[in-house]
């Protein structure tokens, strides 16, 4: 039995939206975890130490990066529902997704 | 690299563009474009999570307001709190946990403001928790600048100890076989903060005030103060007399001729 183009679309954004939870995760665990790491250091008046908590920090900037990435092909797939409501045909559903792609998405 | 792979649009348009054209993939005519509930959905996470930061936010600064008035508080603790360490570093034998504890607790205490008093008997708790710190994987004996040895001031002419730095002295008997009430057994110069845990002094004159004395025992001697601070814990007075400095301080007097016991003056 054949796929409906949505379905198809949407199995997509259910995979990405694991990833995106798990990236969320990932950069509050590093987050809380500096920050405990800044006040336990700050409360033993070890100075110098409290600096890993900042450094531990530094690492969700990748993570952000990546999260904005995913973020961003999540938008051009829900854009890429717009022509399929339009299309009256398959080929003609095809040729705007070719189309629109190759103009506009391609600059998100 | 990446952590998580995100299914590229892409990837994803070029496969709906194969299948729309050999088949595999069809157009449900049934649906039509629609605003997604996921906006409205993700509008109301912003906001609960605006209504959390903003409670949050609240809530720490309520936290630094209590924390400032908590800081008055300890403040005005200060005297009877480091009182309170010095005693327990110098009277029992604390266990390495204990140690670490009530040296935070006076770090902590170290940073605040007090007045002139106040901030010399955190030093002096300073003083003897260093001391003691040191000493602490040991059997319990407080380790000191000056200690466990007896002078005996019958050659001397001038004070048996002469402090001019902050010091830490224990075990220490200051005596003269010879009675010489005219001589000074620890003699301070300038402020320096001293600490006398166990200190013996006989057959001498002391100055009591401007030292931390931690169970002294005073025999025959002639005691006199300046009127500086005192800070007597558990001494000993055998008889001993004093002069009309003492009488000046209220209590004084009758606190050396009862024998023992604890006296404290700011």
């Amino acid at each position: 039995m054949a796929r409906t183009a949505q379905q198809v679309i949407e199995s997509a954004l259910k995979e990405n939206r694991f990833s995106e939870i798990a990236l969320y995760a990932c950069i509050l665990l590093l987050f809380l975890v500096g920050l405990a790491i800044v006040l336990w250091t700050v409360w033993l008046n070890q100075a110098w130490a409290s600096t890993c908590g900042p450094a531990i920090s530094l690492l969700v900037i990748p993570m952000l990066k990546q999260l904005r990435d995913i973020r961003q092909e999540k938008l051009k797939l829900r854009l890429i529902e717009v022509p399929l409501g339009i299309a009256t045909t398959e080929k003609a559903a095809a040729a705007a997704i070719v189309r629109i792609f190759e103009q506009g998405l391609k600059k998100l | 690299m990446k952590l998580f792979k995100p299914r590229y649009a892409s990837d994803v348009a070029a496969e709906l563009v194969s299948g729309l054209l050999d088949g595999s993939i069809v157009l449900d005519r049934s649906e039509s474009v629609q605003v997604h509930e996921g906006l409205n959905r993700r509008s109301w996470i912003y906001l609960v999570a605006f209504a959390m930061l903003t409670t949050l936010l609240t809530l720490i600064f309520r936290i630094r307001i209590i924390a400032d008035r908590i800081t008055i508080d300890m403040a005005l603790m200060v005297s009877a709190e480091a009182s309170t360490v010095i005693t327990t570093y110098l009277t029992q034998k604390p266990s390495e946990k204990d140690v670490t504890k009530l040296s935070n607790q006076i770090r902590v205490l170290s940073r605040l403001t007090g007045s002139g008093s106040q901030q010399r008997e955190v030093i002096a708790a300073v003083v003897a928790a260093k001391a003691v710190e040191a000493s602490a994987r040991i059997p319990y004996t407080p380790d000191s600048d000056i200690k466990n040895v007896t002078l005996d001031l019958a050659g001397n002419a001038a004070g048996a100890i002469f402090v001019t730095r902050d010091t830490f002295i224990s075990n220490v008997k200051l005596m003269s076989s010879v009675p010489k009430p005219d001589e000074t057994g620890i003699w301070i110069q300038g402020s320096p903060v001293v600490v006398a845990y166990r200190v013996i002094i006989e057959n001498l004159t002391q100055n009591i005030d401007g030292i931390f004395w931690y169970e002294p025992v005073f025999r025959n001697c002639k005691i006199i103060s300046g009127g500086g601070p005192i800070r007597i814990y558990n001494g000993t007075f055998v008889k001993c007399r004093s002069d009309a400095t003492v009488s000046r301080i209220t209590k004084l007097k009758t606190f050396i001729e009862s024998g023992s016991g604890s006296f404290h003056k700011e």
